[in-house]
């Protein structure tokens, strides 16, 4: 996601300075703001070189004059084409337990019964710990927070309908065995075959 | 303490030349007040393994003990009788009588046992203010919502205050929020009514409100989750918290 975008999703509202807009999006998404210090300044001034934003001057009394931003014309389209565009979701799904699946199918000290028994119970009790913060979120006062439970609850059920699915599936699954590597050639080079000039001079 | 303690329980279908071990030798014990899922692929024996603790099947062998009643002991007339008052039973289908009101339906129970009619309604009235269903006593089933019928069928259950509700797939028939609406309910009958729930169910979401699932397979328990006080609600939070924005 970026910075750059959200900055203009938060001047729509109304136009504010560096400060506020770092303030305001953490509590309108209501989360950790993992963005290294002095990245909106430097994010504004990319926007304002790219005409997407312009500034005011505003003098304050007892602080330095401060820059009040606000949304061009040419912002607003930039902003308009951003929401019209779809995401690109980011979890990987070949992940580590993926891979420590299929190499339990090809045989080791722990069957794959039990690979898949340990998962299973981790990914319920997170699912029992996030229902529990589900229950005692209020919908009304906390909705982006519900949202992202709602999403996690989701996406551990997904997880979940998915071991359940291995587990039916073992007797198939561990009839796989994976091809093993091609032998690679050693030592130097053998020579050519003679060809027809070579064989005249004997 | 204890309400619910099997030994060696076991199902066999079929003649002596192929039986088909539907449960074979389960021991479990469920404490009062605890709330357990019961999971497991189809045929794994979770539904038979409900009706034998729910007294409405009879173990080809081994025990089941309901508080200090043997079940597979009792003739009929007791066992029936023990079910009527200890047990309250949530199907899938609702199973509500169609031409009875919300209200009848759920006072059922009680005049078949010898309440009077008044009394039973009275206490029907009482049990549906605690599904939240006060205002549709009067309504027929087919007047109902899914959800609503499945929370009929759950006072019907609890207007005898039994110790021990037993579901199999309650919410099996509904679509998520009403689903949600009465696992939530089961889990209020665990934490302040003290009923003992057992629920059977496919979905891992319903089984999440649990305090412990218990899976079996091929008529066997594979594994136990206990839920409940493991985990650390702080770290997910901290760990859902941090949206990513580069």
């Amino acid at each position: 996601m970026s910075v750059k975008h959200t900055l203009l999703a938060l001047l729509y509202q109304r136009p504010m300075h560096g400060y506020e807009l770092g303030k305001q999006l953490a509590l309108t998404v209501s989360a950790e703001w993992d963005v290294k210090p002095g990245q909106i300044a430097s994010t504004l001034a990319r926007l304002k070189d790219a005409n997407l934003v312009d500034y005011e001057v505003v003098p304050t009394d007892d602080a330095p004059d401060r820059k009040v931003y606000a949304l061009t014309d040419e912002g607003l389209e930039e902003l308009r084409t951003w929401y019209l565009s779809p995401e690109v979701r980011d979890y990987r799904l070949g992940d580590a337990f993926y891979v420590k699946l299929v190499l339990s199918l090809t045989g080791g000290p722990v069957p794959p019964e039990q690979v898949l028994m340990v998962q299973r119970r981790e990914l319920y009790q997170q699912l029992h710990e996030v229902t529990e913060l589900h229950r005692k979120a209020d919908a009304q006062t906390e909705l982006p927070w519900v949202l992202l439970l709602d999403s996690a609850i989701m996406h551990l059920e997904a997880d979940l309908r998915w071991i359940e699915m291995c587990e039916a599936r073992l007797p198939e699954l561990k009839r796989f065995t994976p091809p093993k590597p091609e032998p690679k050639a050693r030592g130097r080079p053998r020579r050519k075959v003679p060809q027809p000039e070579d064989q005249s001079a004997n | 303490m204890q309400v619910i303690r099997t030994e060696g329980l076991t199902r066999i279908y079929g003649d002596t030349a192929q039986p088909v071990y539907a449960l074979n030798g389960v021991n479990l014990s469920v404490d009062e007040g605890e709330f357990v899922a019961i999971m497991g692929p189809s045929g794994s024996g979770k539904s038979t393994l409900l009706y034998l603790l729910g007294g409405l099947e009879r173990p080809s062998s081994g025990t089941v003990w309901l508080r200090d009643a043997r079940l597979d002991s009792l003739n009929d007339e007791a066992l029936s009788r023990l079910r009527r008052t200890q047990l309250g039973f949530v199907f899938q289908f609702f199973n509500l009588i169609p031409v009875l009101t919300a209200r009848e339906n759920v006072a059922m129970p009680l005049i078949l046992d010898g309440v009077k009619r008044d009394e039973a309604l009275r206490r029907a009235d009482e049990a549906l203010a605690r599904v939240g269903l006060s205002e549709r006593g009067a309504h027929r089933p087919a007047e109902l919502s899914g959800g609503e019928q499945q929370r009929a069928a759950l006072a019907r259950a609890l207007v005898t205050n039994p110790a021990v509700i037993m579901g199999d797939e309650p919410t099996g028939n509904l679509d998520s929020r009403a689903g949600e609406e009465v696992v939530k309910l089961l889990r209020r009958a665990a934490d302040e009514w003290g009923r003992t729930i057992l629920l059977v169910t496919h979905d891992p979401r319903i089984a999440a409100y649990a305090d412990r699932i218990i899976f079996l397979k091929d008529g066997q328990i594979v594994d136990e989750n206990r839920l409940k006080g493991q985990g650390n609600a702080d770290h997910i939070r901290e760990q859902l918290g941090k949206v990513a924005i580069r």
